[in-house]
C-alpha cells in the first residue's frame, strides 16, 4: 500500500510538473530582460521597437530599448563598460568602434551556433571577414552594410532640357559626375536655378558638428588621398604618420567648404538625419549619404522625387596625392575611383558582463536573420542597407518595395561597385577611433565656419592625431592599423 | 571647613559645567558626523582624488606608461612602482591647447553677456510684475514656467524656433523682409534668412538667448521678492519730498536691491560657467568651435576620449577660473553695495 501511495505521489508530481516544464521550453527566456542600446530615432533603433514584441511573444523574454543621440552613444556605452556597471546586454553599434569595444574584451565572442543560425555564407565577405571580427575572433553579427554613395536628380542631369546649355558652358556633356570637379561644375550650374519644383540648390551634404557628418568629408578625401594599391589612407603604415593634412586631404576639405555656398545655408547644422528629410523634398541636385536615401526616395509619403533619383558610386579625384612620392599623380583613366566604406555598418554585439547572454544572443540572431534584414533593407528609414548576397540577388524584393526595375538595378549596382572596388577605402577601425574622428570633426567644422583655413584645420588635426597616437602607444596603434587595413608590408 | 565647603560648591558646579560641555561637544560631533562623513566621501575625497589624477598619465584602458610597456613587452614601473607616471604634462598642455582656449573664451562670453541680459531683463520684468494690475497672479505663474522646463527641452524648443527656414521666427522675419522692402525711401533688400545657429557669432548670441529665456524668471523671482520687502513708507517719504519715479528707482529700489542683485548675479554667473545641455542639443558646440563651452570640452575629454587625467586638470583650471570670478565679483560687490547692506 505504501508503495502504491508513493507511486501515486510521484505520478501526481510528474503530471503537475510536465506542463510547466513544457511551458518553460516554449518560452526559454521567460522572465529575462535584455537591455538593448543604440542610437536615437527610427533609424537602426526603429526595427528593434517594431520586432521585439514578436521575439518576446516567442521566447517569453523582455526587451528594453535604450537610445542615445549619436554624439552621446559612444560615451554612454564605453562608460558602462569601463565602470563594469552592466547597464547594457546587447549593443547595436558602428563597426568603426570595434577597437574600443572588442580589443579590451568588452564584448562576448559570438557563439558558433548563433553564427550558424544566420547563414554567414550569405554575408558579403567584406562584412563577414573584416567588420565583425577582431583578430581571429568574431564578436558581432552583421546587421547593416554601409558605404557612401552619390544621389543625383537624374531628371535634371541625365540629358534633359539643360544638356545643351551645360555643354556650351563647360565644354563636356551633362551626365552623372565621375570626378569631384564634374560634381562641382554641375552643382554650380544648377545652384539657384528655377526648376518645375521651384529654385534648387546644387548640393546637400551633412556638415553638423558632433554628428556623423564628418563621414561626408572622408568621402571627398578618399578620391584625392587614396593611393591605388596602398591600403593605408588615414595613416602611413610605416610609422603611423597622420595623412590627414597632406595636400590631397586639404584639397578635399577645400571642396567640402565650397559645398557650403552651393547648398542650403542651414546644412552646416544638418546631420544625415536632416538631409534625409530635405533631399527627398527636391531641394538639391546632389546628396551624399549611405544607402538609406534609396528606399526613402521611393516612399511617396515623404518623397516628392520618386523615380527621379539616380544612384551612382562616389565621384573620384581627377588626381590623387601620393604621399610616399610626395607628388600629385594623374591616373591613366582620368579618375581615381576610391569609394569609401564609411562606417562599415551597424553590427550587433553582446556585452561580456551581461547576465542574460544567451537570451541576448538569441535576440541578436533574431534581428540579424537573413529574412529580417532583407525586409528591413527595402524599407525606408530603417537605417539598414544591404550586406548579404541574397539582398542583392533578389531584384523582385526591391521592385515590390516600389523601385522601378532600372532604378533598383542602378541602386544595387552603385552599392556593389563601392564595396567590391579594389581601391575602396576602409573606415578607421582602431583603438581611439572615436577620438581621432571627433578631433578631426571639430577642426573641419571650424574650417567650414571660416574660423581657420583648410590647411590650418588639418594641421591641427594631424597634431592632435599624433598626440593621441603617442598617448595610446604608437607601436600598438600601428599594429592595429596595419591589421585593420590588411597591410602586409609587401 | 565651612570655607572649604563654600569653595567646593562653585568648584563642583564648574566640574559639572565642564562635564555638560564635554557631553555636549561629544553629542554635537555624533550628530554632525554622518553629514561630515557623507561630505567627505562624496565631495572632498573625489575632489582630492581627481586632483591626484590630474598629475598622472591615466587614460581609459590604462596609462600611457602601461601602453608603452605593453607594446615593448616589459613590465610597467612608474611612480612608486605603480603602473602610471606622475607628470605635469596635463597642466602644461592647458597652455597650448587651442581648443580649450576657444572653449574658455566662449564660456566667458556666455557668462558675461548671459548674466547681463538676464539681470537687466529680470529687473525690468520684476518692476512690471511689482505693479498692481488685473491678472497679476496668472502672469507671474506664466513668467515662471520656463524656469521649470528642463534645459534639454529648452534646447529642442530653441532648435525649432531658431531654424533659419522652417520656424515661426523665420516666418515672421520673412514677413518683415517683405514689408521692409516695400517701405518707401528707406526700404532695402535684406537677406531672406537669419543665420541664428549657422554663423559662429550669431550662434553664441542665440545660445545666450535660449539660456536667458529659461533663467530670466529666476532673476525676476528673486528681485521681485526683494522689491516687495522694501517698506512702503520709504517710498511715501520720498514722494512727500517730491522725488520722481525714476529718482525713487535709482535712489531707493536699486540700492536696496543691491545685496540680492549681487547674490542673483553670482548664482547665475556660476551656473552659466557650467553650461552644457542647451549647447549639446542645439549646436553640438558648433558651428566650428563657436559655441563649445568648457564643461562640454571636459565632458568630451573625459568620456569620449577617455583622457581622465587631462579632463581632471582642465576641471581644476575651471575651478580656479570660477574662484577668481567669484572673488573679483564679491570684491567689487563690497565697494558697490551700501555699508550695512552687504
Amino acid at each position: 500500500m505504501k508503495r502504491f501511495i508513493g507511486f501515486l505521489v510521484i505520478l501526481t508530481l510528474v503530471v503537475a510538473l510536465v506542463p510547466s516544464t513544457m511551458a518553460q521550453d516554449d518560452k526559454p527566456f521567460a522572465g529575462q530582460k535584455i537591455v538593448v542600446v543604440t542610437q536615437v530615432g527610427r533609424s537602426i533603433g526603429g526595427p528593434v521597437e517594431d520586432f521585439a514584441p514578436d521575439w518576446e511573444e516567442m521566447t517569453g523574454g523582455d526587451v528594453e530599448l535604450q537610445q542615445f543621440a549619436w554624439g552621446d552613444l559612444f560615451e554612454k556605452t564605453i562608460t558602462a563598460f569601463d565602470t563594469g556597471s552592466g547597464d547594457f546586454d546587447m549593443l547595436i553599434f558602428p563597426a568603426a568602434w570595434s577597437g574600443d569595444y572588442m580589443a579590451p574584451g568588452y564584448l562576448d565572442p559570438a557563439p558558433q551556433e548563433i553564427l550558424d543560425k544566420i547563414d554567414m555564407d550569405d554575408v558579403i565577405p567584406l562584412y563577414r571577414d573584416r567588420i565583425i571580427a577582431w583578430g581571429d575572433t568574431v564578436y558581432a553579427l552583421p546587421y547593416d552594410g554601409d558605404s557612401h554613395m552619390l544621389y543625383y536628380r537624374k531628371d535634371l542631369v541625365d540629358g534633359g532640357e539643360y544638356a545643351e546649355e551645360f555643354e556650351a558652358e563647360y565644354g563636356y556633356p551633362l551626365a552623372e559626375p565621375k570626378t569631384w570637379t564634374e560634381y562641382y561644375d554641375i552643382a554650380e550650374f544648377f545652384n539657384g536655378r528655377e526648376t518645375d519644383m521651384g529654385p534648387i540648390f546644387g548640393v546637400m551634404e551633412a556638415m553638423k558638428r558632433n554628428t556623423q557628418a564628418f563621414y561626408v568629408y572622408f568621402s571627398h578625401a578618399a578620391g584625392y588621398g587614396k593611393i591605388p594599391g596602398n591600403p593605408c589612407f588615414f595613416f602611413s603604415c610605416e610609422d603611423m604618420t597622420p595623412q590627414v593634412n597632406n595636400p590631397g586631404w586639404v584639397r578635399a576639405l577645400e571642396d567640402y567648404i565650397r559645398s557650403v555656398d552651393l547648398g542650403p545655408p542651414e546644412q552646416v547644422n544638418w546631420d544625415v538625419a536632416d538631409t534625409r528629410n530635405y533631399y527627398p523634398a527636391g531641394m538639391s541636385v546632389f546628396n551624399i549619404d549611405w544607402g538609406d536615401v534609396g528606399p526613402i526616395s521611393i516612399d511617396e509619403n515623404v518623397s516628392l522625387i520618386k523615380g527621379q533619383v539616380g544612384f551612382a558610386p562616389l565621384p573620384g579625384g581627377d588626381q590623387y596625392w601620393d604621399y610616399e612620392a610626395g607628388e600629385w599623380v594623374t591616373p591613366e583613366s582620368g579618375v581615381n575611383e576610391a569609394p569609401f566604406i564609411a562606417f562599415g555598418g551597424w553590427i550587433i554585439g553582446v556585452a561580456a558582463d551581461s547576465d542574460v547572454k544567451e537570451a541576448a544572443w538569441d535576440f541578436a540572431a533574431f534581428m540579424a536573420a537573413p529574412e529580417m534584414v532583407k525586409e528591413l533593407a527595402v524599407t525606408g528609414g530603417t537605417g539598414i542597407n544591404p550586406a548579404r548576397f541574397s539582398q542583392f540577388e533578389a531584384l523582385d524584393l526591391w521592385v515590390d518595395a516600389g523601385f522601378d526595375e532600372e532604378s533598383a538595378v542602378d541602386y544595387l549596382d552603385a552599392i556593389l561597385t563601392g564595396i567590391n572596388h579594389p581601391n575602396a577605402v576602409l573606415d578607421l577601425r582602431i583603438t581611439g577611433t572615436a577620438e581621432y574622428q571627433q578631433t578631426l570633426d571639430v577642426e573641419i567644422t571650424r574650417a567650414i565656419a571660416g574660423e581657420i583655413s583648410a590647411q590650418e584645420a588639418l594641421d591641427n588635426a594631424a597634431a592632435a592625431w599624433d598626440e593621441i597616437t603617442d598617448r595610446l602607444g604608437r607601436e600598438n596603434q600601428l599594429a592595429q592599423y596595419r591589421s585593420s587595413v590588411g597591410y602586409t608590408g609587401e | 571647613m565651612q570655607r572649604s565647603t563654600r569653595e567646593t560648591k562653585p568648584q563642583a558646579a564648574a566640574v559639572q559645567g565642564e562635564d555638560i560641555t564635554r557631553e555636549d561637544r561629544v553629542m554635537k560631533r555624533v550628530f554632525l558626523s554622518p553629514a561630515v562623513i557623507v561630505l567627505l566621501a562624496l565631495s572632498i575625497f573625489p575632489l582630492f582624488w581627481s586632483l591626484g589624477i590630474s598629475f598622472t598619465d591615466i587614460l581609459r584602458g590604462g596609462s600611457t606608461l602601461q601602453r608603452e610597456a605593453q607594446s615593448s613587452g616589459v613590465e610597467a614601473s612608474g611612480f612608486l612602482g605603480q603602473d602610471f607616471n606622475v607628470t605635469l604634462r596635463n597642466y602644461d598642455r592647458i597652455f597650448d591647447d587651442e581648443r580649450l582656449h576657444i572653449a574658455a573664451r566662449n564660456t566667458l562670453f556666455f557668462v558675461f553677456v548671459g548674466v547681463t541680459v538676464q539681470y537687466v531683463f529680470g529687473l525690468l520684468l520684476a518692476l512690471v510684475l511689482n505693479q498692481e494690475f488685473i491678472g497679476r497672479g496668472i502672469v507671474r505663474v506664466i513668467f515662471l514656467m520656463p524656469m521649470m522646463t528642463m534645459p534639454v527641452v529648452v534646447g529642442y524648443l530653441g532648435r525649432m524656433m531658431f531654424d533659419s527656414y522652417r520656424s515661426p521666427i523665420a516666418d515672421l522675419y520673412r514677413h518683415f523682409v517683405a514689408w521692409w522692402e516695400g517701405v518707401p525711401l528707406i526700404g532695402s533688400e535684406l537677406d531672406a534668412t537669419l543665420p541664428w545657429l549657422t554663423n559662429g557669432s550669431w550662434a553664441r548670441g542665440t545660445i545666450v538667448l535660449m539660456d536667458s529665456w529659461q533663467w530670466i524668471p529666476f532673476v525676476t523671482l528673486i528681485l521681485l521678492a526683494g522689491m516687495q520687502a522694501i517698506p512702503d513708507d520709504i517710498y511715501e517719504a520720498a514722494r512727500v519730498d517730491g522725488a520722481s519715479s525714476l529718482q525713487m528707482f535709482w535712489r531707493i529700489t536699486l540700492p536696496l536691491l543691491a545685496p540680492l542683485s549681487l547674490t542673483v548675479v553670482l548664482i547665475r554667473g556660476l551656473e552659466i560657467f557650467k553650461i552644457i545641455d542647451v549647447i549639446v542639443v542645439t549646436t553640438g558646440g558648433g558651428p566650428g568651435s563657436a559655441t563649445e563651452s568648457l564643461t562640454m570640452y571636459i565632458y568630451k575629454t573625459a568620456l569620449t576620449f577617455g583622457n581622465y587625467s587631462y579632463a581632471a586638470a582642465i576641471s581644476f583650471a575651471l575651478l580656479v577660473l570660477v574662484i577668481i570670478f567669484a572673488m573679483v565679483f564679491l570684491g567689487l560687490g563690497r565697494r558697490l553695495v551700501p555699508r550695512g547692506l552687504y
